[in-house]
C-alpha cells in the first residue's frame, strides 16, 4: 500500500491553513462547559449542605445492634441514614476530579467533607 | 491563539498539566497538533464550517477524557481517531435521511473549482468531488491507515462493503487522474 503513487499524492498534499478564529470558538465551548460543570458541582454541594443541615444534630449515630446480635456488648452499627451526604460529597469531589479541577475548586468540597465528617464523629451518644 | 514562541516541552508533562487543569499546557497541545488534525478533518469533509466543528469537539473530547489518556502514548494519533469517528457518525446521520449507497457507479460531483482554502493540485480536486462517503473510506484506509474491518466496524458494514467503495472509488481517481494527464499532453 506504501508504494501505491496515488496514496503518496494523498499523503503529500499540503495541509490547509488553521483558522484563526478556531481557537477561540474552542475556548468559548471550553468555558460555556466549565460553567455548567461548576453549577453542576455547586448544585450537589448544595445538596450535600441540605442534607447536613436536615441531619439531627443529637440523634446517634450509631445505633446499637439488635438484642439478638449482643446481649452485653457494645457493638456498634451504622444507621441507615449515615451515608447519603458523605456520598453526595464524595460523588461532587469525583466529578471535579474527573474533570481535572484545580484544588482551589475542590477545597469548598473538602472542608464540607471534613465539616460532615467530624459532626458524625462527634454524633455517638456516650449515653 | 496559543503562543508559539514557548520552548517544546515533553509532550507527556503537557498532558499531565492539562489533567490538572492547567489551561496553558492544553492551549500548548492545541498548537502542537490543531493543524494536522484540523487537514484531516478538511479532506474528510471537503467543507470549512464541519471541518472545524469536527476539530472544536475532537479538542474538547480531549479536554473531557483527558483523564483516561496515558500520557505516554502520542496525543495526535489519539485525537486522528476521534476526528475519524466523528466523520463517520457524522456521515450515518445524514444517511438516516438519504439511502446509503451500496452499489453502482461512483460519479464525481460538479468541479466546484479552487477555493481559498484549496490551492493544491488536481488530486485534491478530485478527492473533494468524490462522494463523501468514498471519499472518507479512501482516505482513512489509503492515508491514515484504517483497516477495511475498523471501517466498517465503525460504519456498521461489512468489510467487503468498506472493500467495494474503496476499490470503486481508486479505480475512478485513477481514470480520472489519467485522463487529465492524457488530456494536458
Amino acid at each position: 500500500m506504501n508504494d501505491d503513487p496515488l496514496r503518496t499524492m494523498l499523503a503529500s498534499l499540503p495541509e490547509p491553513p488553521l483558522p484563526p478564529d478556531l481557537w477561540p470558538a474552542i475556548e468559548r465551548a471550553r468555558q460555556r462547559r466549565q460553567t455548567r460543570l461548576r453549577v453542576a458541582a455547586a448544585t450537589l454541594g448544595s445538596l450535600a449542605l441540605a442534607a447536613l443541615l436536615a441531619w439531627p444534630v443529637n440523634q446517634p449515630t450509631f445505633a446499637p445492634a439488635p438484642p439478638e446480635a449482643s446481649r452485653s456488648s457494645t457493638t456498634l452499627v451504622a444507621t441507615p441514614a449515615s451515608g447519603p451526604a458523605l456520598q453526595a460529597i464524595d460523588r461532587a469531589l469525583q466529578t471535579a476530579y474527573a474533570r481535572g479541577a484545580s484544588d482551589d475548586e475542590v477545597a469548598p468540597l473538602w472542608r464540607m467533607r471534613g465539616q460532615l465528617s467530624a459532626s458524625l464523629n462527634r454524633s455517638p451518644d456516650p449515653s | 491563539m496559543p503562543d508559539a514562541s514557548n520552548p517544546p516541552v515533553d509532550e507527556a508533562l503537557l498532558v499531565r498539566r492539562a489533567r490538572r487543569g492547567d489551561h496553558a499546557a492544553f492551549a500548548a497541545l492545541y498548537q502542537r497538533h490543531a493543524r494536522a488534525v484540523h487537514a484531516l478533518a478538511w479532506r474528510l469533509s471537503g467543507d470549512a464550517t464541519l471541518a472545524e466543528d469536527l476539530v472544536q469537539e475532537a479538542f474538547l473530547r480531549m479536554l473531557r477524557f483527558i483523564g483516561g489518556i496515558r500520557p505516554e502514548l502520542p496525543v495526535r494519533p489519539w485525537l486522528k481517531r476521534v476526528v475519524g469517528n466523528l466523520a463517520i457518525d457524522h456521515l450515518r446521520r445524514v444517511w438516516r435521511e438519504q439511502a446509503l449507497p451500496e452499489d453502482g457507479e461512483l460519479v464525481l460531483t460538479a468541479n466546484r473549482g479552487i477555493d481559498d482554502i484549496e490551492q493544491s493540485s488536481k488530486v485534491a480536486e478530485l478527492l473533494r468531488r468524490l462522494p463523501p462517503l468514498a471519499r472518507t473510506l479512501v482516505w482513512l484506509h489509503l492515508v491514515e491507515g484504517w483497516s477495511h474491518g475498523e471501517l466498517a466496524a465503525r460504519f456498521r458494514r461489512s468489510e467487503s462493503w468498506s472493500k467495494s467503495i474503496v476499490s470503486r472509488a481508486l479505480a475512478l481517481l485513477r481514470r480520472q487522474a489519467e485522463s487529465r494527464s492524457t488530456d494536458h499532453e
